[in-house]
C-alpha cells in the first residue's frame, strides 16, 4: 500500500507542482517515511502535507484572483470596443476548509468550486 | 482574418514566447522558511503558477497565441515581473497591442482555460485529501502489523 499511496501523491504533482523542487523530494521519500515511520518520519510526513496544502491554497487563490481580473478585462474591453456583450455575471462560492487528522495532527485541505459564469448580449 | 492579422498575432506570440524565456529563466521564488529549498523556474512553472493553461508545443513553429489569450497571459505576465521594469513594460506593450485585435466571438473564449485550470486545481485537492487518509490507515496498519509481531514474541 506504500506504493499506492506514493504513486497518488506523485499524480498530485504531475497535476500542479512539477516544478516545486523541494516537494517533489518529499514526494520520492513519502514511501520510505511510511515504511519507517517514527517521531521524526511523522514530523517530516506532517510538515510535508501542510506544505502541499500551503501551495495548492496560494495556487488556487492565484488562479481565482487572475480569473477575476480577466472578467473585468473583458467586460472593459467589450464596452470600449462597443461589443454587443453586455453583461458577465459570475457566481463563485467561497474556497471552504475541510480538517483531515493524519497521524492525529490536523491537515486542512482547501475545497474549490467551479464558478458559475452568465453572459448577456444585446 | 487576413494574412495580416494572422502576422501580428505570430508577431506578438513571438515576443511573447521571448520575453516570458527571459522572465522564468532567473530564479524567481527566493528561500523561504516555510520552503527552504529554493525553488527555480521549470517549463512547468508556468502552469504551475497558473500563468498559462496551454502552452504551445516547442516544436510549433511559428510559435501562435490567439489574441484573447496573448492579452490574457500578457496581464499575469505583467503582475508577474514587478522588479523588472523594462520587461513589466514589454509585456504591457503585447497586452495593448493584442486587445486592439481581439474581435468579440473570440473575447470569452479563454474562460475555458479558467474552467480547466480550476477544476484541475480542485482535483489536486480531493486527490491530497485522499492520500493524506491513505498514509493514515497505512501508519496504523503497520503499527497494527508491529502489535502483533510483538504479542507473538513476547508472548
Amino acid at each position: 500500500m506504500g506504493e499506492v499511496v506514493a504513486s497518488a501523491f506523485k499524480r498530485v504533482f504531475d497535476v500542479v507542482a512539477k516544478g516545486y523542487n523541494g516537494l517533489m523530494e518529499f514526494s520520492s521519500q513519502l514511501k520510505e517515511l511510511i515504511e519507517n515511520v517514527g517521531r521524526r518520519a511523522k514530523e517530516e510526513i506532517i510538515a510535508g502535507l501542510h506544505r502541499i496544502v500551503q501551495m495548492l491554497s496560494s495556487l488556487s487563490v492565484r488562479i481565482i484572483s487572475t480569473f477575476f481580473a480577466w472578467l473585468s478585462s473583458i467586460k472593459r474591453i467589450a464596452s470600449d470596443r462597443g461589443f454587443t456583450m453586455n453583461e458577465i455575471n459570475v457566481k463563485l462560492n467561497p474556497i471552504t476548509i475541510e480538517k483531515v487528522t493524519v497521524l492525529g495532527f490536523p491537515i486542512p485541505i482547501p475545497k474549490i468550486s467551479m464558478p458559475e459564469v452568465s453572459i448577456k448580449f444585446v | 482574418m487576413g494574412s495580416e492579422g494572422v502576422f501580428k498575432e505570430v508577431e506578438l506570440s513571438k515576443r511573447f514566447v521571448g520575453l516570458t524565456e527571459e522572465l522564468l529563466g532567473e530564479e524567481i521564488f527566493a528561500p523561504s522558511p516555510m520552503f527552504p529549498t529554493a525553488m527555480f523556474a521549470t517549463a512547468y512553472m508556468p502552469k504551475a503558477m497558473g500563468m498559462s493553461f496551454r502552452v504551445p508545443e516547442r516544436a510549433m513553429k511559428p510559435a501562435y497565441y490567439p489574441p484573447e489569450v496573448l492579452y490574457d497571459l500578457a496581464s499575469i505576465a505583467t503582475s508577474l515581473s514587478s522588479g523588472k521594469t523594462v520587461l513589466a513594460k514589454q509585456f504591457e506593450e503585447i497586452k495593448k497591442e493584442a486587445e486592439v485585435i481581439i474581435d468579440e466571438s473570440s473575447l470569452v473564449s479563454r474562460y475555458a482555460d479558467y474552467q480547466d485550470a480550476i477544476v484541475g486545481m480542485s482535483t489536486a485537492t480531493e486527490m491530497i485529501k485522499d492520500v493524506s487518509e491513505k498514509i493514515d490507515a497505512e501508519v496504523d496498519h503497520r503499527r497494527e502489523g508491529g502489535n502483533r509481531k510483538n504479542k507473538r514474541f513476547f508472548g
